[in-house]
């Protein structure tokens, strides 16, 4: 069975509970049309995802049988925390590089881009980051971990991460010290000056405190969540493309074609010399995106919503078994729907009905 | 032993001296780290210390991939990013150790590497030439020399396998390029000689 059958209804009972726990507490963590938009991405990613994969998978079996130098018992639990430890250690690597390389960025922003921070915002998963993150974990091949080891302690550093996208929880006591823990993973969300580029850790925080990107939580300045350069969208596929468009649109502009590399594989907040400074980030004036909608319109976002996960549920259960036509042909279908009411949320028609 | 260990050896420690020489660009450097690895598994592996077989077939892979085309960018644009900054040549780096995996593994076009190869320190050859920094021109056409005797499977001393003679030419090549004028940190002329006036 594909564990990711189990994620999507584990999830939806975790952001119900979360969901309860904050209303009895009386603090509001979601806003509606943020968290379905979240639900989609995470939809979309999966589609997209599940044939992805099959880079991942074929890269790793191809350097396991040519390079690998050594034979492990599965049987031993060692091997299996080694794994995960080595796993998460190349996880943070892959995760800065998703943060400091531009053209990467353009792949991770998308989980970056709610203004919120729930358990929602776990879902918001890219669908363009599986092209190059295979690459990381070249090194356990080539150690030789069998490839259901490299699956399994991958599928559970992903998992883990779910439950540390949440205000709910405030600090572990020394649990911060090594481990990624909501406190430490909202700095990661922010956008505030003292939160970027910090805590790219999976499962454990301290890698982030050796490569000294590490930076607790500041109760003296809230977390601001969102990224600086806004999606201002709720369609899924424009926030996995959006960033892609930034480059091209920033390496046609800029002159030079060093500056043009530099525009791709440089920092996301690179600008060439000369360029005019970016604003200062203040944090008490920023305004959370929205846009008005009718309150059918809420409804009908709830109902393609749940529509969708349906839909990848039986995806996710039979796709094993579908050839790569059909299995392309659902997730060409379900892009288009998600592309559909992204336009649709966001048509000024239906903003103008929910002004009258 | 085989001679290839003793080779591999030369090539090992050629590889740390460059390593330690922190004048030079970080992706001269880098290169030299790739290929000393490469060579040092060769020592492992043929003076049976520690066969790991595998790991020196991939580090051989990364040096044919990654490390000449390091050597021809910094010798071609010593005072780019790739040559100078160590995100840039780890993303180099990293770009040109997939080419050469994708080629490898899934292509199977090994005949196309050893072409990147060979352009790879053709470049080394033109650029040296070009900029009349003889001493970089003599120590790519060793380096050249090598991978084309090893590339003919050349083999006219008793004693000396083909893959000495790759690992002589490299090591010798490595040996001449780190003492170029090209790379000093001073500002460079357009030759050896303007280089030093400064």
């Amino acid at each position: 069975m594909n564990p990711f059958l189990l994620v999507v209804p584990v999830s939806l009972l975790m952001i119900t509970v979360e969901l309860f726990v904050a209303h009895r507490r009386g603090v509001q963590v979601y806003r509606l049309k943020d968290s379905i938009t979240s639900l989609n991405i995470g939809a979309t990613s999966q589609f997209v995802i599940t044939l992805g994969a099959f880079i991942s998978v074929s890269m790793y079996t191809l350097i396991l049988e040519k390079f690998g130098a050594f034979v492990w018992d599965t049987a031993n639990p060692l091997t299996w925390v080694l794994a995960l430890v080595l796993y998460d250690f190349f996880y943070y690597w892959v995760h800065r590089t998703g943060h400091e390389v531009n053209f990467f960025w353009a792949s991770h922003v998308i989980h970056h881009s709610s203004e919120e921070f729930n358990l929602s915002t776990a879902m918001r998963q890219s669908a363009t980051g599986f092209y190059f993150k295979w690459v990381f974990y070249i090194p356990l091949a080539l150690l030789g971990f069998p490839l259901k080891v490299f699956l399994a302690v991958g599928f559970i550093d992903l998992v883990y991460q779910i439950w540390v996208h949440t205000r709910l929880v405030g600090r572990l006591g020394f649990l911060e010290w090594f481990l990624v823990t909501p406190s430490n993973h909202r700095v990661h969300h922010g956008q505030n000056e003292y939160c970027l580029d910090k805590n790219y850790g999976g499962i454990f925080s301290v890698w982030d405190r050796l490569f000294g990107t590490y930076a607790d939580e500041r109760e003296s300045e809230p977390v601001v969540y969102g990224v600086r350069k806004p999606l201002h969208s709720w369609n899924p596929i424009w926030g996995n493309v959006n960033h892609y468009v930034l480059i091209w649109r920033a390496v046609r502009s800029t002159p030079g074609w060093r500056n043009k590399l530099m525009c791709i594989f440089a920092g996301p907040s690179w600008q060439p010399s000369g360029a005019t400074p970016l604003p200062e980030f203040v944090p008490a004036q920023f305004e959370r995106f929205d846009t008005p909608a009718p309150a059918w319109m809420l409804w009908l976002g709830l109902i393609t919503c749940a529509f969708g996960m349906l839909v990848l549920s039986y995806y996710l259960a039979v796709q094993k078994n579908l050839g790569t036509g059909p299995s392309l042909a659902i997730a060409t279908g379900a892009l288009l729907f998600y592309f559909v009411v992204g336009l649709l949320w966001q048509s000024p028609r239906v903003q103008k009905a929910a002004h009258v | 032993m085989s001679s290839l260990a003793y080779t591999d050896g030369f090539l090992t420690l050629v590889c740390l001296w460059v390593l330690s020489r922190t004048a030079l660009p970080l992706a001269v450097r880098m290169a030299a780290a790739l290929l000393g690895s490469a060579a040092f598994l060769g020592v492992l592996r043929f003076s049976a210390l520690y066969p790991l077989v595998p790991w020196h077939q991939f580090a051989s892979l990364m040096g044919a991939s990654v490390a000449f085309p390091l050597l021809a960018v910094s010798l071609a644009w010593p005072d780019s990013a790739v040559a100078q900054r160590l995100k840039f040549t780890v993303i180099f780096s990293v770009a040109m150790a997939v080419l050469g995996l994708l080629l490898v593994t899934v292509a199977q076009k090994r005949m196309l590497l050893d072409v990147l190869t060979v352009l790879s320190v053709l470049a080394l050859v033109g650029v040296s030439v070009k900029r009349t920094w003889w001493a970089a021109a003599l120590a790519s056409a060793c380096m050249l020399t090598g991978l084309l005797l090893f590339a003919a499977k050349f083999s006219a001393m008793v004693w000396l396998v083909p893959g000495d003679y790759l690992h002589i030419g490299v090591a010798l090549g490595l040996l001449g390029l780190a003492r170029t004028a090209a790379w000093s940190n001073e500002p460079l002329g357009d030759t050896p000689q303007e280089a030093l006036a400064h």
